[in-house]
Formats: structure tokens, sequence, C-alpha cells
């Protein structure tokens, strides 16, 4: 009996998943990714999200609401390898709170602006789609809604892989370098009711790797946060001119956008309880408590 | 012995607690927020009982702890003086207030709070306070003139102490406070305020 050919094959089948196992391996650890998605969360389970918006009704001036997309888990892209999950920094809540923050400010400058409310992440469930953005419709009282999505790549090998920022319009594809930190931070702009997107500020940078292997996961999460924060600035100089270049198109084309404008209000409004209700609260309060120890 | 036979006479304020205790639910879970806020679209739109739950909803954490601290302090006091016909102030007050903010101020577009229904429970303590003897209805006819000014002063020129101004997200409302005390005593009044507690006459 001749067992050769089925040896060699086993060894074949082997080597083969040895090798595909190494190559996935060197793959998997090539670069960290962390990442959220306004196309995941606006059209879950949808393959090519097919939008028909309607004719949005702008009601001036305007309550806009800012929002972090939720996610930010690790993800893999068709067609590539894995990406390990980013072990860098971070975006807190604070931080998320503090980039809407700077967000605001710049869209306070519009005179078609009122209200601006900023909404906290646990405000919005991942993949929760225009049923979610009805509910902050609802919450906060907002008309039109800007969405912040965020994708950072660090590549820690040289050159493998190219990245792909996926965006609601498109992908942009960079090349990768060793220890590269690439962010992307994209700010959709969109009219709830209408369920149309009103206009979009990307803000993309590039921090250089200069980590030696030696301080190689501090220096990651220093060029991270670098890398969010410069990927910040870009994203709110882009909506400077994006805010004015979105004024003027809606004045000049007039099929596309209705405008009406609304009194002033407040928009929103709470009970809240001030320092003299307390102080009489509190006097009650003793006063019983002093009356009942006397019998 | 005594002590304890008297603290075991007081009873437990069941209604405040559970009021306290929905308010915190609702604020833990933001699905519920937006299930139950005052909005003003989504009540034109048939949704009828933000009008009353709008009360429930706190926009901010300090909003929440302020409102149910002082919701404990009042329900409690009202429970434990066997005032009457608290649930039902709770849920007339509430629902007024929702009915006012609807009719008189179409800016506020979404509200949310416990503050009227806290001032209708100080306003009905202090009113069933004032009927009984001795100190207490001193101190409580005391409380109701403050009151009384506070709520007139906020009317008049739109100014109030609220805690953590200038850092909440929203404006204080403080039609809300004055439909409260008018809720209350509309209550005290139609409920019969000459039927006597069964603890009239004590603290």
């Amino acid at each position: 009996m001749n067992h050769k050919p089925t040896n060699l094959r086993r060894g074949g089948t082997v080597c083969l998943l040895l090798g595909s196992l190494l190559l996935a391996g060197c793959l998997a650890t090539t670069s960290a990714r962390n990442s959220t998605s306004v196309v995941d969360y606006l059209y879950p389970n949808v393959r090519e999200p097919v939008v028909s918006p309607s004719i949005p009704v702008l009601k001036l001036p305007a309550r806009v609401g800012i929002a972090f997309v939720p996610g930010g888990d690790s993800r893999s892209v068709a067609g590539r390898a894995p990406f390990r999950p980013s072990q860098g920094f971070v975006l807190t809540e604070a931080k998320k709170i503090a980039v809407m923050q700077d967000v605001a400010n710049h869209f306070r400058k519009v005179s078609f602006v009122g209200n601006i409310e900023i909404i906290p992440s646990a405000y919005l469930s991942p993949r929760g789609s225009f049923a979610n953005l009805d509910q902050l419709r609802t919450m906060y009282g907002v008309d039109v809604i800007v969405l912040v999505s965020y994708d950072q790549t660090q590549f820690t090998d040289e050159g493998l892989l190219s990245l792909a920022y996926w965006t609601i319009v498109g992908a942009y594809i960079v090349k990768g370098q060793k220890n590269d930190t690439h962010t992307m931070l994209d700010a959709v702009v969109y009219d709830i009711p209408s369920r149309k997107m009103l206009f979009r500020a990307p803000g993309i940078s590039l921090v250089k790797g200069s980590a030696t292997l030696v301080n190689l996961s501090e220096q990651l999460r220093v060029d991270s946060e670098a890398g969010f924060n410069k990927a910040t600035a870009a994203m709110i100089a882009n909506l400077d001119g994006e805010l004015v270049t979105f004024q003027e198109k809606v004045k000049q084309r007039p099929e596309e956008y209705r405008v009406v404008r609304t009194s002033s209000g407040s928009g929103r409004g709470g009970g809240m309880l001030d320092l003299v209700t307390l102080a009489l609260l509190a006097v009650l309060g003793g006063g019983y408590l002093w009356l009942r120890r006397r019998g | 012995m005594a002590a304890s036979a008297r603290l075991s006479a007081i009873p437990v304020p069941i209604w405040t607690l559970l009021l306290c205790g929905v308010a915190a639910s609702v604020f833990s879970l933001p699905l519920a927020q937006t299930a139950l806020v005052y909005n003003r679209a989504a009540i034109a739109d048939g949704e009828l009982w933000r009008l009353v739950t709008g009360n429930l909803v706190h926009l901010s954490t300090p909003h929440f702890l302020y409102d149910v601290t002082a919701l404990l302090v009042a329900g409690a006091l009202v429970e434990m003086h066997r005032y009457r016909h608290f649930a039902t102030l709770c849920l007339v007050s509430g629902a007024l207030i929702g009915v006012t903010l609807y009719v008189a101020m179409p800016e506020i577009v979404v509200f949310g709070g416990l503050s009227g229904v806290v001032t209708a429970a100080v306003t009905y303590l202090c009113l069933h306070g004032v009927q009984q003897g001795g100190a207490w209805k001193w101190l409580c006819l005391l409380m109701l003139a403050g009151l009384v000014t506070k709520l007139g002063v906020e009317m008049a020129f739109g100014f109030s102490l609220t805690l953590g101004a200038g850092t909440q997200t929203f404006v204080p409302v403080p039609v809300s406070h004055v439909t409260g005390a008018v809720a209350a005593l509309l209550l005290f009044v139609l409920a019969g305020w000459r039927v006597p507690c069964p603890n009239r006459g004590s603290t």
C-alpha cells in the first residue's frame, strides 16, 4: 500500500492550515481599530440603504441636538483581516461631552439656530436607527440632530493594510504606515422628521508614529488622544464652512428646503425647586421633629 | 417603651415612597423618560398621559435629586400627619400642571419635574396645619405666608433662586409651582376641609 500521496496531502493540509493561522495571527495584530458608524446606527441590517427623504421643513430658530453615535467596538471590514480592539486612549463620556460642547459653541454662532441640546450616550441605542432619533426628538424637543461618529486606526506593522473609513457618503481609503494613527471624526446633520441629511463635516488627522518597542503601548495611547484632538479641531473648522454653505443653499434652493419661522421659545422647561422652597421645607421638617420630641 | 410605641404609631408614607421610587426608576431608564415626558407635539398627537407623567421625568441629575428629596420631606410630613387625599393631590396637581402648561405656555416644548407637585404637597400640608392647634399651627401659617410671597415674587418678577441656575439645560417654569399651589387649595376646599382629621389638635 502506498500511503505517500495521502500523507503528503495531509501534510500539505496541515501546512496550509498552519500557514493560514499564522497569516491570520499576523494580520489580526496588524492594526487596532476603534470606531462607531452612522451607517450602522441609522441603517442596521441594510446592505445598501435606500433613502427616500421628504422635503425638510426647517422650523427656525432650529432646535438642535448633538450626540455621539453609540458603539465603539472593534470591527472587521469585509474582505480584510479583523482588527484587534484598541488598547489606546478611550473616548470617555466626559471627553465626548467636551467635543459636543465645542460643536455646540460653533452652532450657537449661527443665526438660525435656537436651542442646542447635548445628548448623553445613555439615550442612544446601538443600531437604533430613526426610531431612536424620534425618541430623542420627543425627549429633547429637537428637530435637527448632529450625529458625531469616529474611526481611529493604529497600524503597528509596516504597510500591510490600507484603511477604509466608511462614512455616510462612501469610503475614504488611506495607506497605513508603521505606528501611524489615523483618525476621522464625522459630524452628520439630519433633519429628523424628514430623515434628510442636511450636511456633513468630517475631520481627519494623521499622527506619525515615533514609538519604539520599549514605549510602544504608551506612545500609541498618547498618539491616539492626539489624533482625536486633531481630528476634532479639523472637524470643527470644516463645520464652520459647511454651516455657511448650508445657509446659502437654503436661501438658493427653496424647492429643496422649506423654512418656517416660529416664535422663539425657551423649548425645554423644568419644574425645579428653588432655595426658598427648600428652606421652608427644612424649617417645616425641623419644626415637626422638634414638636414631636417635646411630646 | 413609650418612645417605641410613639414611633410605631407613625404611619409609613407609602404614597410618597411609591412616587419617589417611580421617579427614580423613570430617571434611570431613558426609554421610560422618552415615553413619559411632557412633549407638546406628542400630546397634540393624542398622547395625553404625558400631561400627568411629565412630572415624573427629570432632565438632569441635580434636578432629580432636589425634587425627589423635597418630595420625600413634604410627602412624608403630609402622610405622617394622616392628612387625607395625598395620592389624589399628586394626581390632580400633576394633571393640572400639564394642562396649564399646554394651554398657557405654548413655547414650552418639553417639560419635566416634580417641583409643582412638591409645591402642592407643601401648600396642602400648611393648609391643614393652620387648622390644628399649638405651635404647629403658627409654624404652618408662617410657612404659608412665605410660600405665597415666594410664588408672588416668582410670577411678578420672573425671579427664582433656582439651585444650579445657569448650569441647567432648561429654563425654570414657576407657573408649575403656582399651579401646584392652586391644585392643593382646590382639593383642600373641595375635599371638605371641615372634616376632622384623626389626629387633629396634635402634631
